[in-house]
């Protein structure tokens, strides 16, 4: 596979990791750069026999790119607040791919999931553990929760959250069925 | 093989380089090894990001999420009902002092004139948050009494910020208990409410005012 098609897998397969780096760099020519740098050394790990588990192809990528992306924040922190970076990815809302991997029904299947939920406090743990990256410790013991509770919660959340991505046609096969 | 106890936690600290070099490794090693622990990453990403995006759109200030109800052609006949008792209330009690704006509860009968539903949930780097204001009808506010304003009874105040930047006191709730639902109930007529910068204020009972929760908003006129 050539690096612009191993590209393509990427944003094909891994829609989360993308969204990730380029909510981290806030810049998105250079989450494509850090993406394409990610996809071709895992190319060339793989070529050189270097990948243990050539199966699991996916977790290689996304330890490399993981690993560049910090290498990346490390270096440069100036992306983080121009406004004219902003202005660029918001633009980046329109991509055609985001259409195609189901970004726009992410925040749709969050809304649903959180509006299911019968109680305040589960809605509110989410958005501190997921949004504030609040410590779990920190959350049980200001919500009164056991960590049972806690693990509970994420896990009918993500169970349900994806539920609701597969019914709008966006299932886990469609995406990660190749990894 | 995805272990529930520690697992999500772990896939946000590696993303965040919380970890120490022995876990990043180990979290490293199965990584390349286990296409499940690489699915549910994926799904934490995506989920994150749909989060993400509703912060973008300021959901969590926005008009509360609502139990689905089906609509019945007889509801414009209530809420045009519910103007009219609003009316009468307003012209049978047309002094209304400033700390009355709030009530702990809508007006017997009066829950279908609510209009408008805001709900106030602590958002790490929230500054504040952009609310179109309804021309008539109640106003519900719902916040969130968790955080460092923790307790069993709590105090849901109202203040209005003026031109020179003070707050002045709108409206006042004291001894309030979370509803079911865990979020603290206040209501008020949007006629009451001009078009401005105002403040809720979260206390619990027995505390210091510095231990409040602040919520920000603008009222915006539609």
């Amino acid at each position: 596979m050539d690096p612009v098609s191993s590209l393509s897998a990427v944003y094909r397969d891994y829609p989360g990791l993308r969204a990730l780096i380029l909510r981290r760099v806030r810049d998105p020519e250079v989450a494509a750069d850090i993406l394409q740098d990610a996809a071709v050394t895992t190319l060339e790990k793989l070529r050189s026999g270097e990948i243990a588990h050539p199966e699991n192809l996916g977790g290689y990528l996304y330890r490399v790119a993981i690993n560049h992306l910090r290498n990346h924040r490390r270096k440069d922190r100036t992306a983080l607040s121009s406004p004219e970076l902003l202005e660029e990815l918001r633009d980046t809302v329109e991509d055609p791919e985001w259409e195609r991997v189901g970004r726009p029904q992410w925040a749709a299947a969050a809304r649903r999931m959180l509006e299911e939920m019968p109680a305040a406090r589960d809605r509110e743990l989410l958005v501190r553990f997921y949004l504030n990256d609040e410590e779990k410790d920190t959350i049980c013991r200001e919500l009164s929760l056991t960590q049972e509770h806690f693990n509970r919660v994420i896990f009918r959340a993500r169970n349900r959250f994806r539920e609701l991505l597969e019914q709008r046609g966006f299932g886990r096969g469609d995406l990660l069925g190749d990894t | 093989m995805i272990d529930l106890d520690c697992d999500f936690e772990r896939m946000r600290d590696y993303v965040r380089g919380r970890l120490t070099e022995d876990e990043r490794q180990a979290f490293e090693d199965r990584l390349a090894r286990d296409p499940e622990l690489v699915r549910e990453f994926e799904q934490t990403l995506r989920l994150r990001e749909g989060l993400e995006q509703l912060k973008d759109q300021v959901y969590f200030a926005k008009p509360a999420p609502r139990p689905a109800r089906r609509r019945f052609v007889w509801v414009p006949a209530l809420a045009a009902a519910a103007v009219a008792g609003l009316a009468i209330i307003l012209w049978v009690q047309p002094q209304i002092s400033p700390a009355g704006v709030l009530r702990a509860s809508p007006r017997p009968g009066g829950a279908a004139d609510i209009s408008a539903h805001f709900t106030f949930v602590p958002t790490r780097g929230s500054t504040g948050y952009d609310l179109d204001r309804p021309a008539a009808g109640l106003i519900e506010f719902r916040a969130s009494p968790t955080g460092p304003a923790a307790g069993a009874r709590y105090r849901l105040a109202l203040e209005r910020v003026g031109q020179g930047g003070a707050a002045e006191p709108v409206g006042t709730l004291a001894d309030l208990v979370p509803a079911t639902d865990g979020y603290l109930h206040g209501f008020a007529d949007a006629s009451r409410l001009p078009a401005g910068r105002y403040l809720l204020r979260v206390d619990a009972a027995g505390q210091t005012t510095g231990n409040a929760v602040v919520f920000p908003f603008v009222l915006h006129d539609r």
